[in-house]
């Protein structure tokens, strides 16, 4: 290709105007970028720590920058990976699965992105002081003055206040969103259930960003002026109390708009509407208010007093509750559909697997002696990367292969994607099945390096090599996603036909969203386009006693 | 619905989208001071009694000041109608936080004079941080009350802009009401 | 010694230890039941409703409240189970310390290394505080009561086979219970990230027969034996180069509280945080870089001649 003086300026003049819209859809694709990046380099990271565990002594690393390889890691792919991409899907998917032509705020929602980016660019430049090396929890004392000397812990916390204010506006600016400007007809209760999760999501941001503010801005009161908030007399568990009462939170905030992605694809290739609306939706809301009140559960062997570690047990298997009831809703939507092994449908059923596996070893956490034995082992990596690789990351992926098509109007490589996903979901299992053994043998986290004690190298290894494995799908994702821009099939409004408002605009959708909006009067206004002769709106609105809304000619036993 | 629907958003609340955005934002600000109010508190079991240094009489005239411009706002917003007189209200009130904040830095140099610094007790930890996020917010409100004062002079605020006014309106005093919990706490309080 | 257990969690060797086995034993075979119930519906679900080539869409089911309804009781029950287990585990594996009971053994974590300090009034013959480090032991079979304490960050001790883990503090005193039912050696490591050496923050716990435990404890309240030959310029060394400003050798002089307490250095069997075995080879080593095998150790390197380095090194293999 020649590129002609004229042609230059075009591009660079898109690019600018790409740089400069406020326009959500741009703002989402800006999010999701901003996300793979940093994913990118997070997992990078993931694997020079993988290839200094690989054997007992290895020396790739030593202590000092090991701790900052996970302390970067660990921050990069919360805030700068995982919560860009899920901020990125909320951005571009929201307004127009509920009929809005663009968020409340348009020029608050690119000034929160480009204020994200400005704090990922932060803790980067933290490389040329010395990085912070503390940890993503940054637990005080060491994380104070005299235990960090370098400046990296400030440009780490620096960086922390300016994503948190990202996040922050942007959840604003869905709430805003989802209050105001929904299509004529559309109640809260008839969303889609992604849009449900977004926003409940956002109401969990805009509550939890600020204990991790306050914690920040504490710390650098002792860190810069010299305060005594966390050392000198001051209290090193409250930075604990303060980091948890965000941090959990934060934990949901990573899975609740994965759920919400899982929720719309599950249904759109088994051919049902999801079972449960209403309980998918409501423990959702039990989620957001119960995910404040499980926070110490983190703090188990810091030695809390009994009735403290005992409520905080109960709240947290108190939790599990309704997370289970989305799992068992997922499964129940699988029942009688008929069902599609679309790429995006194969990573959500890993997702079902791999999710409820996370999720049951988090119910060990939650009795409390277990805690405190396998608390700060490999066997809390396994778990928490089981939730959070296992299920956001995979429902990331199938959201990607099942909204590429909307986002871009081609449709991704389906040999390609398949190859991928097989061996992402191979390597995944290889690097965490093994680490919930290593943790049983007694491997603490965080450690650089490790005696060669039985078993622990060989395990190691496994890991290690499968870490390489899911790189490889990773990038194959990415080839992916960047040759079927030019080659893709054109996909057309719905490749996937499915019910939700966002199909019902052109691929990509034209700014201002849509020319024109079909009617909405139930959960799945294209479904009622599709078949006028059975819209949902004129089903038995109540449950009758099989399963609800059922017209007798659907039974499989009629009575 | 044909065409593309209109811009304004369908009336699903009479609350403008500004103020809404508004207070979610307060909300969470709210979750800040609260949890650095709770940690001071927490943290002063084992401060010094009370803060007997502290000018009590000289900032609550300041603090009167800063509670007078809520007053001068409301008023802004009433006469919303006549520019002139609303756009030197606006300014009047964004002159008194400006003077508040110069009472707050005033404050504090006479207490690093007298050797009270962040790093003196636990008390002044938490006074310092209390005090200045609290001036930064003031001082943050009261340059876009600056900036609004002008354009409302100027009559360039239209309808359409109700939403920024109304934002920074409940901004305002909320920041106020966030001040007499803390006088209270700093000032009036003598500790546990 | 017998080979250190394969996969400690499981191989409890004290009764504060075993309730936990137990319960995460019983825990993980319901939670791999549930697991296994929702992997077997999905895949079966998968294959058997796959799409077969209808040209229809299935039954459009929208959910069914009385099924949610059951589901959540099940759930609430299973975790009422699994909740009252976990009070009564608690208060096995984790008896009341009291708080004014006098501790048995004081341990204290520093960057990056376990002291363990045995008061006076644990020591029958009365010599003075008995005072090592990364090797503490204990009596078989008897419960002590052990003050926990931090010098500068959180750590955490954690002894797999014998039961919870408790973060040291700073400012704070935690007290957990320590007891071994049988003779052995027993593994722990630091489990709170403390900084550039937590991987080298590995202890043992040594649990022996009350008699052998006795007469350890009565060597160790003892002062070091006082040097002779090469050793003696070893000892005059140590105490020239400043050495006791950061370690104690009781006899010596030096009183140094920063590193490890040296005066019966040569009982132990590993040094450094568990990164070093105890040989003259490697103690030499560490003396001419302590860097290279610990990087990020509090100890600087000293510019110490070959012969500096064997004196102080034929000194420290006398400290029995």
């Amino acid at each position: 290709m020649t590129a002609s003086p004229t042609r230059t300026r075009t591009r660079l003049r898109g690019a600018a105007s790409l740089l400069a819209s406020t326009d959500h859809k741009v703002i989402g694709l800006l999010y999701l970028a901003l996300g793979s990046l940093y994913f990118l380099i997070g997992g990078l990271e993931a694997l020079v720590m993988r290839v200094q565990l690989a054997a007992p002594g290895n020396a790739v690393l030593t202590g000092e920058t090991y701790n900052a390889f996970f302390t970067l890691h660990g921050t990069t792919m919360i805030f700068l990976a995982v919560m860009p991409m899920l901020l990125g899907f909320s951005n571009y998917l929201l307004p127009l699965q509920i009929g809005a032509r663009d968020m409340a705020f348009p020029r608050l929602n690119a000034f929160g992105f480009w204020i994200t980016a400005l704090g990922g660019l932060l803790l980067y430049l933290s490389l040329l002081e010395g990085p912070p090396s503390a940890g993503w929890f940054a637990y005080a004392p060491l994380s104070e003055r005299p235990f960090s000397m370098s400046l990296g812990t400030d440009f780490w916390a620096a960086a922390l206040i300016f994503m948190g204010t990202g996040s922050t506006l942007t959840a604003i600016n869905l709430i805003v969103t989802t209050l105001r400007y929904r299509a004529p007809g559309m109640g809260l209760w008839m969303m889609p259930m992604f849009s449900w999760m977004a926003f409940v999501n956002s109401v969990i941001i805009v509550f939890a960003m600020p204990a991790l503010n306050a914690a920040l801005v504490m710390l650098e009161v002792d860190r810069a002026l010299g305060g005594h908030n966390f050392a000198h007399g001051g209290s090193a568990l409250l930075w604990q109390h303060y980091f948890w009462f965000f941090g959990h939170p934060e934990v949901y905030i990573m899975i609740l708009p994965a759920w919400g992605l899982i929720s719309e694809v599950i249904p759109v290739y088994a051919r049902k509407p999801i079972f449960g609306y209403e309980f998918v939706a409501g423990s959702t809301l039990a989620i957001a208010v119960l995910s404040f009140a499980v926070y110490a559960h983190h703090m188990f062997a810091v030695g809390l007093s009994r009735p403290v570690n005992l409520a905080f047990a109960a709240s947290t298997m108190l939790i599990a509750i309704p997370t289970g009831i989305k799992v068992l809703n997922w499964v129940a939507t699988l029942w009688r559909g008929s069902i599609r092994f679309e790429t995006p449908m194969l990573y959500a059923l890993a997702f079902l697997v791999q999710f409820t596996l996370g999720g049951v070893t988090g119910v060990s956490f939650a009795v409390l002696p277990i805690d405190w034995q396998v608390t700060d082992t490999y066997y809390v990596v396994a778990h928490f990367h089981y939730v959070l690789m296992g299920g956001t990351l995979f429902a990331l992926l199938s959201g990607l292969h099942h909204y590429y098509p909307k986002m871009t109007g081609r449709l991704l490589g389906d040999t390609l994607g398949k190859a991928a996903f097989w061996l992402i979901t191979l390597g995944f299992n290889g690097v965490f099945l093994v680490q919930h053994a290593l943790g049983l043998m007694g491997m603490p986290r965080r450690v650089y390096t490790y005696p060669d004690l039985p078993g622990w190298g060989a395990l190691n290894r496994v890991s290690t090599v499968s870490a390489f494995v899911m790189g490889a799908g990773l990038v194959l994702v990415l080839v992916n996603l960047v040759v079927s821009r030019q080659l893709g099939r054109v996909a057309g409004d719905n490749p996937w036909r499915a019910w939700t408002l966002e199909w019902a605009t052109s691929s990509p959708p034209p700014a201002g969203n849509f020319t024109r909006l079909p009617p909405v009067k139930s959960r799945r206004p294209l479904w009622d386009l599709a078949h006028p002769e059975d819209p949902d709106h004129r089903r038995p609105a109540r449950h009758d006693r099989t399963h609800g809304h059922i017209r007798p000619e659907e039974q499989e036993h009629p009575r | 619905m044909s065409g593309s629907h209109a811009a304004a958003p369908p009336p699903i609340s009479r609350v403008s989208s500004g103020r809404m955005g508004m207070a979610l934002f307060l909300f969470g600000d709210a979750v800040t001071f609260t949890l650095l109010i709770v940690g001071h508190l927490y943290l002063r079991r084992h401060a010094p009694q009370g803060a007997p240094h502290l000018d009590l009489s000289g900032t609550l005239v300041f603090s009167v000041l800063l509670w007078a411009s809520s007053g001068t706002l409301w008023a802004a917003e009433r006469l919303r109608d006549v520019p002139r007189v609303s756009g030197v209200l606006y300014a009047l009130t964004g002159l008194l936080g400006l003077t508040f904040v110069a009472g707050t830095l005033q404050e504090w140099l006479q207490l690093v004079q007298a050797g009270y610094g962040v790093s003196s007790t636990l008390f002044f930890t938490g006074y310092y941080t209390l005090t200045g996020l609290h001036a930064l917010h003031v001082l943050l409100g009261a340059l876009a009350l600056l900036v609004l004062a002008a354009l409302r002079f100027r009559d360039r605020l239209g309808w359409r802009r109700r939403g920024v006014t109304d934002a920074l309106g409940l901004y305002w005093h909320f920041v106020d009401a966030v001040w007499v919990l803390l006088f209270l706490l700093l000032y009036v309080w003598r500790g546990p | 010694m017998s080979a250190p257990a394969a996969v400690p969690v499981l191989q409890p060797a004290s009764p504060l230890a075993a309730p936990i086995t137990h319960l995460t034993v019983f825990t993980l075979a319901l939670g791999l039941a549930v697991f296994l119930a929702v992997t077997g519906a999905t895949l079966y679900f998968s294959w058997k409703y796959r799409h077969r080539g209808a040209r229809s869409e299935p039954p459009q089911l929208f959910g069914n409240a009385r099924d949610e309804v059951i589901w959540m009781v099940l759930a609430a029950l299973l975790l009422t189970l699994l909740f009252a287990l976990a009070w009564w585990t608690m208060n096995r594996a984790d008896p009341h310390t009291g708080q004014d009971g006098r501790p048995d053994l004081i341990v204290t974590g520093h960057q990056w290394y376990w002291e363990a300090s045995y008061p006076r009034g644990s020591n029958p013959e009365g010599q003075g505080v008995a005072r090592t480090a990364n090797e503490i032991h204990i009596p078989a079979g008897r419960r002590m009561l052990v003050q926990l304490q931090s010098a500068d960050v959180i750590h955490d001790l954690w002894v797999p086979q014998l039961g919870r883990k408790l973060d040291a503090v700073p400012g704070q005193n935690g007290r957990l219970w320590l007891q071994a039912d049988r003779p052995g050696r027993y593994l722990g490591a630091c489990a709170e990230f403390c900084g550039a050496q937590h991987a080298w923050m590995r202890f043992t716990v040594i649990a022996e027969p009350e008699a052998s435990y006795r007469a350890w404890l009565a060597r160790q309240a003892r002062p070091a034996a006082a040097a002779t030959g090469p050793a003696a310029q070893g000892a005059a060394l140590l105490v020239r180069e400043g050495c006791g400003e950061c370690h104690t050798v009781r006899g010596l002089g030096t009183h140094g509280t920063v590193g490890p307490d040296l005066t019966h250095f040569a009982s132990r069997a590993t040094f450094a945080g568990g990164a070093l075995r105890r040989t003259p080879a490697q103690v030499r080593s560490w003396l001419q870089d302590p860097q290279r095998a610990k990087p990020g150790t509090r100890m600087p390197r000293y510019p110490l001649t070959q012969e500096q380095l064997t004196q102080l090194t034929t000194y420290l293999e006398t400290l029995k």
